[in-house]
């Protein structure tokens, strides 16, 4: 291990900080952005429409009042989770591989809250009176309910969101210091140095700063677990068969986790691709992520398997009928499609050939991401569209619109998470030089 | 510029506001200018004014000077076939807006049906003609009058030669008279009738045994074994309210253990009566008839040749002669007015045989006014065609919508130089009648009429009516150059027979809403003719078409009734549209799915219909009901096809020959129930015995505190052993609380509103099923999963027990729905009631939220009926007594299957109802403590099932 | 107060290395040298200095510790009052569900302790302040890339221009500047 020169130092805060001030694909991100505004705007109408005519533009009917807005909720809140995780954890472990995640993992977590958040409120019958929902003075003096599954939720989405924001801004300070000092044209210097407060890197800064950054990454683990076993309380707050189970809180937190690695390495992949940062997030980051994939992977699986052998073990009809129409029902094959894509491309991940090649990663982080939300789709309509009373079994059929909402949903998420890899440095570029220097990352040439 | 006198604004405004037209001829400047405010305004309810008769009496004595806020009720009655179905109505400053049986009423005690229930929509209605035509274009009253007139004078010429009236059936003494009147002032002219779902064949049978016409009354709360040979004595119709109440009778004291309670029917498809039945038999029309004339044969009623019967059928047959010669002059035969004379009468003479004379089977003077020689409606066409009719008067009928396909009316009415058509509807008949004239609703006209034993009801209007419309006595005074007033008519009626104590009776009469003794003495028959002639039997062994009236729409006047459209079919549970019933082995045999469209022709006439597979339905029978494939002008009731395309005047309920085949499409019918499988669950509990009780599950424990209910604490009791499915409470219910009607899309999507459903079962659906109705309200569960959930306390818990739902503080999460384990909530998905028209908004009952978009809704035991008792009580300084608050599914219960009141109460009627062996809570394992409970269904097994078993 | 006030003339003087580790040994030297008003400026965290400077700050964790209690403290009582003041029957739940009730509780007091602790380190920071005498240095802007810096404060005790300028010429740095108030300069 050579020791650490000057220019390592230097080469880090060029490669990461030049990104926002002097971009290097302005057209490519240009075309991506055009292409998110689009999708957003696809939001835009879809939500207009509901507004306007009324949630019945929707598929939901009864029994199914709820359909793909309340799995999506889910499925981009799992999604979220694992930027938090990968970041407080690797913090706390002290895996200095983080200093290539961390950053944008916890941009994507976010994103994807918002779009998270987005979702219970457009479902809502009156949405304008969504506010209901938080405790204030008023004159009725009614508050919220606050045994309700949702009224838990507000709470817990609003603090994930403030919590992994502010996580993610004192993490980024620093460096949009150092962006602040290389910027050249006035309105960076006066945008970035707005946003940096005026750090200038005092050791007594870095002593405070430091403390606080650690606990919050303590806080903030303990926070991902309960705010993702809050939303599965939603379903398993309800008496209905095959949502009333004890196992449902971890196994939707795994499952989180499961669908939010899959992500991030997805987003890894293609940032790493297109911003040139394959001696930043080297193979030794996509190996970490292939593991924690893999993992996580496993342990959904287990929850899986636990939820069959439960209902088979406990033997109730209800549950049995349930878990029969799950298998063999009208939408069986949203359970046999997260069975398949969650778990079968995983295997792979066996070989470190293909955790440390960014395409096979990439793909099957796809794979998961669309079997995690197949299974979040299957544990909401399959229970609901037959519950206990033969008489009132249904349907369920998104509708145009709903579906709209959807893939412009995803505009909601890409359009913020575009800005941010144009004007906000991507990557933890202080902390890879701290590791430089304490020669946790040697530089190779 | 002066308006007064000027023809051309008269012209116009004829044209464009018709109801204005009386107003015009000699009309004074400001009443024009006010009318055509008022018209302009209400958007076509011209002159609409609320106000009640002043000449009507209220049923409770309430200070004349209306106050608003405080109902009003009379007593009068509604009409179907001609036939008083007794009401009291609830008005508001001069709106009806609920109706309800009249509990006084010495026959019907206040049992009613769907169609009693939705008769107030009837009166609202926007579909109605609203204002005199001719030839199709606005006209005045005057105008009418005026040509009325002259064709009158024209006819007294020649004694009324060619005048003919076309009415349908007739039990008002009034109108009676009034053609009574006419045909002695016009002795060439006739009279025919024409009612469609008429039992003109019951009456004939009458005819051939006792050698003159007689209704039947069957006394189902004396039998103690009914056997129904394909008579669905529960089914809708005039007499369901009236016989369902009875038998309920006689089901309740075989529950207390007082004598038996059996049914046993054999029917070619499932009727509410087989459904019912301790022991049913599927069996074509045909093989029906052969069990008749068997069973005949073993009493040795004639000694025909013994018909073939299958192997179920004679083991039927034999459990039927065992029970009969038990339950001697305790049991009842009856067949299905389906069937011929000749079949009938076999029947009258079976019951002769097995004393049911004047004990279960009574028998009175006919209660309709039929022609004196009863010339049959295919005379007037014959008629017509020859051109012997000049002047085609119709009175509230519809005949070239139904009359029987084999007659060809439309071309008959070509040849009629001056065509009148009265009726509520710009119907089918309208369309081809030179002068339209609009009918007074029965809830806003002087009339009366009788009810099944005779008994005379008094029709007072509830409201002056809003429309520019005349009652059906002043119309026929019209068609004979007079001009009656419709009051004076009825009362001259009554005068001439009350004479002196004239004033006190009327009165009575109109509190009460019935003349008492005023029903037909029962007769003790004499059998003048005991030979029995074979009937005529379809000599082809395929397919057999059983066409019933419609449960909804009956006979299809009231296409144009959302009530009625969208009530799901008691057994189908289909809406907006009727199908062709296919029983499974023959959707089998062609591979037909439900929603695959239907050919089924017959001769040269051919409909297009939805097949639907209904278990329990015979082999080879296919069922279809009339009532639909309107043609109105407005394009209303169009769903569906007009089954009356394949009557045949002589045939009119069974046709053989009939060619059935897939179109290729299919589409998708707006089912309320898409599954009818219990799938071995026991949502529907059975006792085998009167005194048997459920199997209770082990109590489940709870992790919240016990709480003692503080008193009063509502709950209902709804008896499975009682309830006959026939939808009166789900009609009710959407009349008391404004539920809102979606149509057929919304239905089909799954969002129909209705409150409470009536779940229908046939399970084991391929060999012989067992059926089972439950209706389903809001259980009101004690630890409710809903209140649970609901983020922002919108659904929350009384005092009393209730589980209320707070419309203006949901926020429509739809969280409460999807943790109800029973689905009873309803979701507004659309603005259901912005755009309602005006007449619709007038109805609404006052007492109820009308929900707003994106609000979730359910039913709440009618809280607004406990909180009127509540104040009452208060105001009395008393608790609520038991039976004060009724709500309105269990008002509307001809049978009394729902019981609602203080469960804390001792001595009420619904402690006493849960404290029953029988007693159950739906779905007990979700642990939700429900005060909705039902008492099991009791299907003791029969000796011979036993000695099987 | 470990920095100067705007009242004073100079502000300190300051030393610039180009290697970390340069600037930990200077630190320390500065240290043996009995200086007491110092501070380092560095693009990452190094964790000798806090050492050697004694710069741990304990009030971070309390403040944490602090608004964690409240906000669950809030949380808690929020529901408990609001369902006592307006008692409702739910579903026959306990008016006071303490296991329904710990959820919300418990994201109200993270919630607390995540807003006490960075808005108390910002605070403790003095920060946001956009300007700084630092700055005025004119290679400063490399404290965010790649260069170190070691300021001896004038508030020091032992700060005069000559001796400490001598001092600091002994640690061998780039370049040495002196910081002058711009208060005090007008």
């Amino acid at each position: 291990m050579s020791a650490p020169s000057p220019e390592n130092y230097a080469v880090v805060t060029r490669e990461v900080d030049t990104i926002p001030i002097a971009y290097p694909h302005p057209v490519i991100w240009a075309i991506c952005f055009g292409a998110a505004l689009v999708l957003f705007t696809l939001f835009l109408i879809g939500v207009g429409a509901t507004f306007r005519y009324g949630i019945g533009m929707w598929g939901n009917d009864i029994p199914v009042g709820w359909g793909i807005a309340i799995s999506n909720y889910i499925w981009f809140l799992g999604i979220g989770h694992a930027g938090t995780l990968i970041s407080a954890l690797l913090l706390l472990t002290g895996t200095s591989r983080r200093n290539a995640l961390s950053r944008f993992a916890e941009a994507m977590t976010l994103f994807a809250v918002i779009c998270a958040g987005l979702y219970p409120l457009i479902h809502l019958g009156r949405p304008w009176l969504f506010y209901w929902m938080a405790p204030y003075p008023n004159s009725m003096t009614i508050e919220p309910q606050f045994r309700s599954p949702l009224a838990w939720d507000f709470f817990a989405v609003l603090t994930y969101l403030t919590v992994s924001a502010l996580f993610w801004y004192i993490g980024i300070i620093p460096d949009l210091a150092a962006v602040r000092d290389r910027a050249r044209k006035r309105w960076q210097q006066v945008f970035y140095g707005l946003l940096s407060l005026g750090w200038r890197g005092s050791a007594r800064h870095w002593a405070r700063w430091d403390e606080a950054y650690r606990l919050t990454a303590v806080i903030a683990i303990p926070l991902v677990v309960s705010v993702h076993s809050e939303i599965s309380l939603l379903f398993a707050a309800g008496p209905i068969p095959g949502w009333t189970s004890t196992v449902f809180p971890p196994y939707f937190v795994l499952g989180a986790a499961f669908s939010g690695f899959a992500v991030v390495s997805m987003i890894s992949v293609i940032l790493r691709h297109a911003l040139k940062l394959g001696d930043l997030v080297t193979e030794r980051h996509l190996d970490l992520l292939g593991k924690l994939l893999l993992a996580t992977g496993l342990m959904t699986a287990y929850g899986y398997w636990s939820e069959v052998f439960d209902t088979l073990y406990g033997g109730d009809s209800q549950e049995l009928a349930t878990l029969h129409d799950r298998i063999a029902g009208e939408y069986a094959w949203s359970y046999w499609g997260a069975l398949i894509a969650n778990f079968v491309p995983l295997q792979l991940l066996w070989w470190k050939r293909f955790r440390v090649n960014p395409w096979s990663l990439f793909l099957i982080g796809l794979a998961v991401a669309i079997g995690m939300w197949l299974e979040r789709y299957m544990l909401l309509v399959v229970t609901l569209y037959r519950d206990y009373l033969v008489s009132s079994w249904g349907h369920y059929h998104p509708s145009v619109w709903e579906w709209m909402i959807f893939v412009g949903m995803i505009g909601v998420f890409l359009a913020p998470f575009l800005l941010f890899v144009r004007f906000l440095p991507v990557i933890s570029a202080f902390e890879v030089k701290a590791a430089i220097f304490k020669g946790e990352e040697p530089r190779h040439a | 510029m002066s308006v007064t006198g000027s023809d051309e604004l008269a012209r116009i405004l004829a044209a464009e506001h018709p109801a204005l037209a009386p107003a015009l001829d000699g009309v004074a400047r400001r009443s024009l200018l006010k009318a055509m405010a008022a018209s302009l305004a209400l958007a076509g309810l011209p002159g609409c004014d609320w106000r009640p008769d002043d000449d009507a009496m209220p049923y409770v004595n309430t200070p004349e000077n209306v106050q608003p806020g405080r109902a009003k009720w009379y007593a009068s009655a509604v009409t179907l076939n001609g036939i008083a179905q007794p009401i009291l109505g609830k008005t508001y400053t001069g709106r009806p807006v609920k109706l309800e049986g009249n509990p006084d009423h010495p026959l019907t005690r206040g049992a009613g049906d769907v169609f009693l229930q939705a008769a107030l929509l009837g009166l609202y209605d926007p579909e109605r003609s609203q204002a005199p035509r001719h030839l199709g274009r606005p006209a005045s009253w005057a105008a009418f009058d005026a040509a009325m007139q002259a064709n009158a004078r024209a006819l007294d010429q020649v004694q009324g030669e060619g005048f003919r009236l076309l009415t349908g059936a007739v039990t008002s003494p009034t109108l009676a008279r009034q053609i009574g009147d006419l045909t002695r002032r016009w002795p060439k002219a006739r009279w025919h009738v024409l009612e469609p779902t008429r039992e003109d064949q019951r009456i004939a049978a009458a005819q051939l045994i006792f050698g003159k016409s007689l209704d039947l009354h069957f006394q189902l709360d004396q039998a103690e074994t009914i056997v129904s040979f394909d008579d669905d004595l529960l089914g809708p119709g005039p007499r369901q309210g009236v016989q369902a109440r009875l038998w309920a009778e006689r089901r309740r004291a075989f529950q207390a253990g007082q004598g038996g309670s059996r049914l046993l029917v054999a029917e070619p498809t499932p009727s509410l009566t087989g459904i019912r039945a301790d022991r049913r038999l599927v069996a074509s029309p045909r093989a029906v008839a052969d069990l008749v004339q068997a069973l005949a044969l073993s009493l040795g009623i004639h000694d025909a040749p013994a018909p073939t019967l299958s192997a179920t059928a004679q083991e039927w047959l034999g459990a039927v002669s065992r029970e009969l010669s038990e339950k001697r002059g305790r049991s009842l035969v009856s067949v299905g007015p389906w069937y011929p004379p000749e079949v009938q009468a076999l029947g009258l003479l079976i019951n002769e045989k097995i004393g049911a004379f004047s004990k279960t089977l009574r028998l009175i003077a006919p209660i309709q006014a039929l022609p004196p020689d009863d010339r049959s409606f295919a005379a007037l066409v014959a008629d017509m065609e020859a051109g012997r009719v000049n002047t085609l008067a119709v009175l509230d009928a519809n005949p070239v919508y139904a009359a029987p396909a084999d007659l060809v009316v439309r071309a008959a009415m070509d040849k009629v130089p001056l065509r009148l058509h009265a009726g509520l509807y710009h119907d089918e008949t309208a369309a081809l009648c030179h002068w339209n004239l609009p009918l007074e609703h029965d809830l806003e006209t002087w009339s009366d009429a009788r009810a099944l034993d005779g008994t005379v009801s008094l029709l007072q209007p509830l409201v002056r009516p809003f429309y520019s419309v005349r009652s059906r006595h002043t119309l026929l005074g019209n068609f004979a150059g007079g001009s009656p007033e419709a009051r004076t008519v009825v009362q001259d009626t009554w005068r001439q027979t009350w004479g002196s104590d004239f004033d006190a009776r009327w009165r009575d009469a109109l509190y009460s809403g019935f003349i008492a003794g005023s029903a037909e003495p029962f007769v003790t028959p004499t059998v003048t003719n005991r030979t029995v002639i074979a009937p005529p039997r379809p000599l082809s062994q395929a397919l057999t078409l059983a066409i019933r009236p419609d449960p909804t729409l009956w006979d299809g006047r009231f296409a144009t009734n959302a009530w009625l459209q969208e009530l799901p079919k008691p057994i189908t549970k289909v809406t907006w549209e009727n199908v062709i019933a296919v029983s499974p082995a023959l959707a089998e045999a062609n591979g037909w799915k439900n929603g695959d469209q239907l050919r089924l022709s017959l001769e040269q006439r051919a409909i297009q219909g939805t097949a639907w597979i209904v278990p329990g339905q015979e082999r080879d029978t296919v069922a279809v009901t009339c009532g639909y494939g309107r043609d109105l002008e407005s394009g209303a009731g169009q769903g569906g096809y007009n089954a009356f395309a394949l009557t045949a005047t002589q045939e009119p309920w069974h046709r053989s020959g009939i060619a059935l085949q897939a179109i290729g499409d299919s589409e998708t019918v707006a089912t309320t129930e898409p599954v009818h499988a219990m799938d071995g669950f026991d949502f529907v509990r059975r006792v085998a015995a009167p005194g048997a009780s459920v199997a209770k599950e082990s109590k489940a424990e709870s992790f919240y505190p016990e709480r003692k209910p503080d008193s009063p604490a509502w709950g209902m009791s709804i008896d499975l052993d009682l309830c006959i499915g026939c939808n009166a409470c789900v009609t009710a219910c959407d009349a008391e609380n404004n539920v809102p009607m979606v149509g057929k899309d919304l239905v089909a999507h799954g969002r129909s509103m209705h409150w409470l459903r009536v779940d229908h079962y046939a399970e084991d659906p391929d060999e012989e099923p067992s059926f089972a109705f439950q209706p389903v309200p809001c259980m009101h569960c004690e630890q409710a999963p809903c209140e649970m959930g609901c983020p922002v306390n919108a659904t929350v818990h009384s005092s009393d027990g209730l589980n209320l739902q707070v419309y203006n503080r949901c926020i429509g999460t739809r969280t409460c729905s999807a943790y109800c384990p029973y689905k009873v909530r309803r979701f507004n998905w659309f603005d259901f009631t912005g755009n309602d028209p005006e007449p619709i908004r007038a109805m609404r009952n006052p007492d109820v939220t009308v929900r707003q978009r994106g609000v979730m809704e359910k039913c709440t035991y009618c809280v607004q009926r406990i909180r009127a008792a509540r104040i009452t009580a208060d105001i009395e300084t008393r608790d609520v007594r038991d039976g004060e608050v009724v709500t309105a599914c269990q008002q509307a219960c001809p049978t009394q299957a729902i019981v609602f009141g203080n469960i804390l109460d001792p001595q009420a009627a619904v402690t006493q109802r849960k404290a029953n062996a029988r007693d159950y809570a739906l779905l007990e394992e979700a642990n939700t403590k429900p005060r909705t409970t039902y008492l099991a269904r009791i299907e003791p097994l029969d000796p011979v099932e036993r000695g099987e078993g | 107060m470990h920095e100067p006030g705007g009242d004073q003339p100079i502000f300190g003087m300051m030393a610039e290395f180009d290697r970390p580790e340069r600037l930990v040994e200077a630190a320390r030297q500065a240290r043996q040298a009995r200086f007491r008003a110092l501070d380092a400026y560095s693009p990452f965290p190094i964790e000798e200095l806090t050492e050697i400077l004694e710069l741990h700050d304990n009030r971070v964790p309390i403040l944490t510790a602090v608004g964690g209690f409240l906000g669950a403290a809030l949380g808690f009582t929020l529901q408990a009052y609001t369902n006592l003041a307006f008692p409702i029957d739910i579903g026959g739940r306990p008016l006071i569900a303490i296991p329904a009730f710990l959820l919300i509780t418990f994201e109200l007091g993270v919630l607390g302790a995540v807003l006490a602790t960075i808005l108390g380190m910002l605070v403790l920071n003095r920060l946001p302040r956009l300007h700084h005498p630092v700055f005025d240095v004119e290679t400063f802007h490399l404290a965010s890339t790649d260069k170190f810096f070691l300021i001896i404060f004038s508030i020091d005790r032992r700060f005069d221009a000559e001796g400490t300028r001598e001092f600091l010429m002994g640690l061998r740095p780039h370049r040495i500047d002196l910081l002058t108030q711009p208060a005090a300069r007008s």
